[in-house]
C-alpha cells in the first residue's frame, strides 16, 4: 500500500474514504487481489429503483449522509425511465425514491447517468477503470483497451470515493492463451451482433474468447455484440480480432473453433405475436449521437404504441426533441429496468438482444428482437 | 466423535468463535429473488438471521449485497455465510454488511451433517463443529420439570434435531444406595453421592451426545445439589466448588412454584402427609437458594404457577431467544 493509500486508510482524507478504503481492502482481499490500483473513471451500476429497492436507496444515501464525496471522474448507469406510456405513470413513490437515487448520486458528484460511459468521457488504451455496467466493462476492455473488472455496483461506488479498486484479473491484461475462436458471419445490422453476442456468451461461459468477423463494423454493433455477450457470460472480456488493442499477442492454436452463421440466429427473431399495447425500443445499450442522428429523422409518425429511445443524460438538446406522437427521447433513463408491466406495456419490440433477455426477466413483459430498419418500418406502419 | 468441517476464511470476523443454527441453501442464493428482507427469511422458509448460512453461492448482481447491508442495519443478518463458490457478489455483501464469509470445499459436506440431525454448529479457526446444547431444567418437586424437559424434546425433534432427555440421579446403583439404606447416609455424604453420580452420568452419556452435536434436556443438573443440599445447611460454596469441573448449562431454566403449590401437584402422586410441613420447610429454603441463583445470572426464571401452555410457550421462547433458534414452527 502506498502512503497516500496509508494516509486514506487511517482517516486523513476524511471518514468517508476511510471507510471506503477500508472494505475495499477487504474485498480485495477476500478475492485474493495482492493490491490496489488508481483509476481515472468510475461507473456506478444499480440505480434503477426497481432493482435496488429500498436497500439500495439506504446504502447509497447512508455514503452521501457520511459526507462521501467522489474523487474521480464518476458517471453513474440510467436510471428507471419515470415516463408514462399510453398516459399511465409509475406510481409517485417509485418516482419519489427513484429521484432520491438520483440526487443522492449526483450530490456525491456524479457526472451523467447512462449505461454508454464511453460515451460520456472515452478512457484511452490501458487506463485503469472501475466500471460496474456489465455491457460498459465489455466494451472498455474489448474495444477500447482499457481495464476494468466487472465491478459491483457497491464496489464502484466505493471506487468513486477513494479512486481506486482492487487489482483483480482484468488489471493484469489480455490472457496469455484462449479456450475458444468463434468467427461470426456478417452481421447486418446491430441487432444481429447482439444476437451473435448472445449465442457467443452462451457458448463460452466464464471463458474469455477470440471473436472473429466483426472488425469491419461501426462501434455500435461491437456495441450490441458486447452487451448481449456479457447477459450470458460473466467474462470481463471477448477479444475481438483487429478491434481489441494487443489481441494479437493471444495464443490460440489449441482453441476450439467455433462457426456461428445467419441461420444460427433465426431462432431469436420469433414471430410477434398480438400486441395491443406495443413498445418500440431503441437504446439498450444507450445510442451514440450517430445513431441518434440515423434514428430520429426517420421517425415520423408511431401508429400504435409508443417508441422509446434511450440516451444518456447530456446528449445535445436540438437532437433530443420530441417532434412526434408517440415518440419519447428519454435521456438518463433505462426501461429495461422499468416494471413495465405496471405501465401496460404488454409486448416490447426492441433492436436489442440484451433487453431480449432482461425484459421478461424483470418487468414479465413479452419481449421480441426485429432488425433496426424492420422496427423503424413497424412504428410507422402499425404493423 | 463428530464430524469436523475445514473451512477458509474469506472475510472478516472469522476469527473468533461463532455459534448458531446452521441452514443449508443446496442452490445459489440470489439475495434480493430468495430472502424477503423485513423477515429475515429466505423464500423457502428458514431464517436466515442470527444462523451460519451455508449456500452453494450467490447469484444476481447488484443488488443481493444491499440486501445484506440491509439485514445487517436491522440486526437481521446471518452470523456466517459459508460459500462453495467465492465470487465477487459473495464478497462484497459480506464485506459491506460485516458478516464473516467462509469458504467450504463441498457444501455437500454440510448437507449431509445436516441430514442427520446436526442443527447448531460453531464456526472458530476454520473449522466447523456440530456443537451440542447442553439445556437444563430445574425447580423445586411439583414445578413440571418432566412435562417441560419432554415437551421440549418434543419440539426440538419435529425440527428435526437429533435430541435426548435425560435425568439424574442417573444410575441405579445410586439410586439404590439411597433407598436400601445399606449406607448410612449424612447430608454431605448424600451431597457426594449425588455428585459422584452427576460426574459419571455427564462424562459418559451427556459429553458423548454433546460430541454428536445433540440437544441434551437434563431434568435437573448441578444446581439441583445446591438448592438441596445448601437448604439442609451445607456450604453452597463447597456444592460450587466441588462439581467446578461441569460446565454450565447453555440454557439454564428454573420452574419457579410456591412450593405449597409444589406439595400440592406432587400429593397426587403420593407424598406422605406426616412429612409435608418439614418437607415444606425445605422446599421454601431451596427455593430460596434457586431464585439467588436467579439474581446470579446462573438461571433464568419462569413462573410456572401460569398455566400449563403458558409455561411451555415461555420457555420455548426463552430457548429460542438464548440460543437464537427457530423452534416456533415445531411446537405441537
Amino acid at each position: 500500500m502506498s502512503r497516500e493509500e496509508e494516509r486514506m486508510l487511517s482517516g486523513e482524507l476524511g471518514e468517508a474514504v476511510a471507510r471506503a478504503m477500508e472494505l475495499l481492502v477487504k474485498i480485495g482481499e477476500a478475492l485474493g487481489a495482492e493490491r490496489l490500483v488508481e483509476i481515472t473513471h468510475a461507473h456506478i451500476s444499480g440505480v434503477s429503483y426497481f432493482n435496488i429497492g429500498d436497500f439500495g436507496l439506504e446504502f447509497i444515501e447512508d455514503m452521501l449522509n457520511t459526507r462521501a464525496r467522489f474523487s474521480v471522474f464518476t458517471t453513474a448507469n440510467p436510471h428507471s425511465v419515470l415516463a408514462s406510456y399510453g398516459g399511465r405513470g409509475l406510481s409517485t413513490e417509485v418516482c419519489e425514491k427513484q429521484l432520491r437515487i438520483v440526487s443522492a448520486l449526483r450530490k456525491m458528484g456524479a457526472r451523467s447517468f447512462t449505461c454508454a460511459p464511453y460515451y460520456v468521457r472515452k478512457p484511452s488504451i490501458g487506463e485503469h477503470l472501475a466500471w460496474a455496467e456489465s455491457s460498459a466493462v465489455l466494451y472498455a476492455n474489448s474495444v477500447l483497451g482499457a481495464v476494468t473488472n466487472r465491478e459491483t455496483g457497491p464496489t464502484a461506488l466505493l471506487s468513486g470515493v477513494c479512486g481506486r479498486t482492487y487489482f483483480g484479473e482484468a488489471h493484469r491484461g489480455l490472457p496469455a492463451e484462449v479456450e475458444f475462436v468463434i468467427e461470426v458471419e456478417k452481421p447486418e445490422d446491430p441487432s444481429e451482433a447482439g444476437a451473435y453476442g448472445l449465442l457467443v456468451g452462451e457458448l463460452v461461459g466464464r471463458s474469455v474468447p477470440v471473436v472473429r468477423g466483426l472488425s469491419q463494423y461501426p462501434e455500435y454493433f461491437l456495441k450490441e455484440f458486447l452487451a448481449a455477450f456479457a447477459t450470458h457470460s460473466p467474462a470481463h472480456l471477448a477479444i475481438l480480432e483487429d478491434v481489441t488493442p494487443g489481441f494479437g499477442g493471444v495464443e490460440t492454436s489449441r482453441a476450439e473453433r467455433i462457426s456461428l452463421t445467419k441461420s444460427d440466429l433465426l431462432k431469436m427473431y420469433s414471430d410477434i405475436g398480438s400486441c395491443s399495447s406495443p413498445l418500440y425500443l431503441i437504446g439498450c445499450p444507450h445510442l451514440s449521437l450517430e445513431e441518434l442522428d440515423y434514428v430520429l429523422p426517420r421517425v415520423k409518425d408511431v401508429k400504435k404504441g409508443e417508441l422509446w429511445v434511450t440516451i444518456g443524460e447530456g446528449v445535445p438538446q436540438h437532437l433530443a426533441a420530441e417532434r412526434v406522437r408517440g415518440l419519447k427521447v428519454l435521456p438518463g433513463s433505462c426501461a429495461v429496468t422499468a416494471r413495465l408491466d405496471l405501465l401496460g406495456v404488454d409486448c416490447v419490440i426492441t433492436d436489442s438482444a440484451k433487453a431480449l433477455v432482461y425484459i421478461p426477466k424483470l418487468a414479465g413483459v413479452r419481449a421480441y428482437l426485429v432488425r433496426r430498419e424492420v422496427l423503424l418500418e413497424m412504428v410507422s406502419s402499425g404493423e | 466423535m463428530a464430524s469436523e468441517v475445514s473451512l477458509q476464511v474469506i472475510a472478516g470476523g472469522a476469527e473468533r468463535k461463532i455459534c448458531g443454527e446452521l441452514v443449508v441453501y443446496g442452490k445459489l442464493l440470489s439475495p434480493l429473488g430468495d430472502i424477503d428482507a423485513s423477515t429475515g427469511r429466505l423464500r423457502s422458509g428458514s431464517r436466515v438471521s442470527g444462523k451460519i448460512v451455508a449456500v452453494k453461492g450467490f447469484t444476481g448482481s447488484t443488488v443481493g449485497p444491499y440486501v445484506l447491508y440491509s439485514l445487517a442495519k436491522r440486526g437481521l443478518a446471518p452470523r456466517a455465510l459459508v460459500v462453495e463458490e467465492v465470487d465477487v457478489n459473495s464478497v462484497t455483501s459480506a464485506v459491506i454488511s460485516g458478516i464473516p464469509l467462509l469458504k467450504i470445499e463441498k457444501l455437500t459436506t454440510l448437507e449431509k451433517l445436516y441430514s442427520s440431525g446436526t442443527r447448531y454448529v460453531c464456526v472458530e479457526n476454520g473449522k466447523l463443529k456440530p456443537r451440542g446444547v447442553l439445556i437444563a431444567i430445574e425447580g423445586v418437586d411439583g414445578a413440571g420439570k418432566t412435562t417441560v424437559a419432554k415437551y421440549l424434546l418434543e419440539v426440538f425433534r419435529r425440527c428435526g434435531f437429533r435430541a435426548v432427555y435425560t435425568y439424574e440421579p442417573y444410575y441405579d446403583s445410586t439410586r439404590a444406595v439411597f433407598e436400601s439404606g445399606a449406607m448410612k447416609l449424612t447430608p454431605e455424604s448424600e451431597a457426594l453421592l449425588m455428585i459422584a453420580d452427576r460426574y459419571s452420568h455427564f462424562n459418559w452419556v451427556v459429553r458423548e451426545e454433546l460430541d454428536l452435536g445433540s440437544v441434551v434436556i437434563l431434568d435437573r443438573y448441578k444446581h439441583s445439589t445446591i438448592a438441596y443440599q445448601g437448604a439442609a445447611g451445607l456450604s453452597i460454596d463447597w456444592l460450587r466448588e466441588v462439581q467446578k469441573y461441569l460446565p454450565e448449562p447453555d440454557v439454564g431454566i428454573y420452574l419457579d412454584v410456591d412450593p405449597e403449590e409444589g406439595l400440592r401437584r406432587k400429593s397426587g402422586s403420593g407424598t406422605r402427609a406426616l412429612t409435608y410441613f418439614e418437607d415444606l420447610e425445605r422446599l421454601r429454603r431451596a427455593r430460596e437458594v434457586y431464585l439467588n441463583m436467579v439474581a446470579r445470572g446462573e438461571l433464568i426464571q419462569v413462573n410456572a404457577s401460569l398455566e400449563l401452555p403458558r409455561v411451555l410457550e415461555k420457555v420455548v421462547d426463552l430457548v429460542e431467544e438464548k440460543l437464537g433458534l427457530d423452534l416456533e414452527k415445531c411446537v405441537p
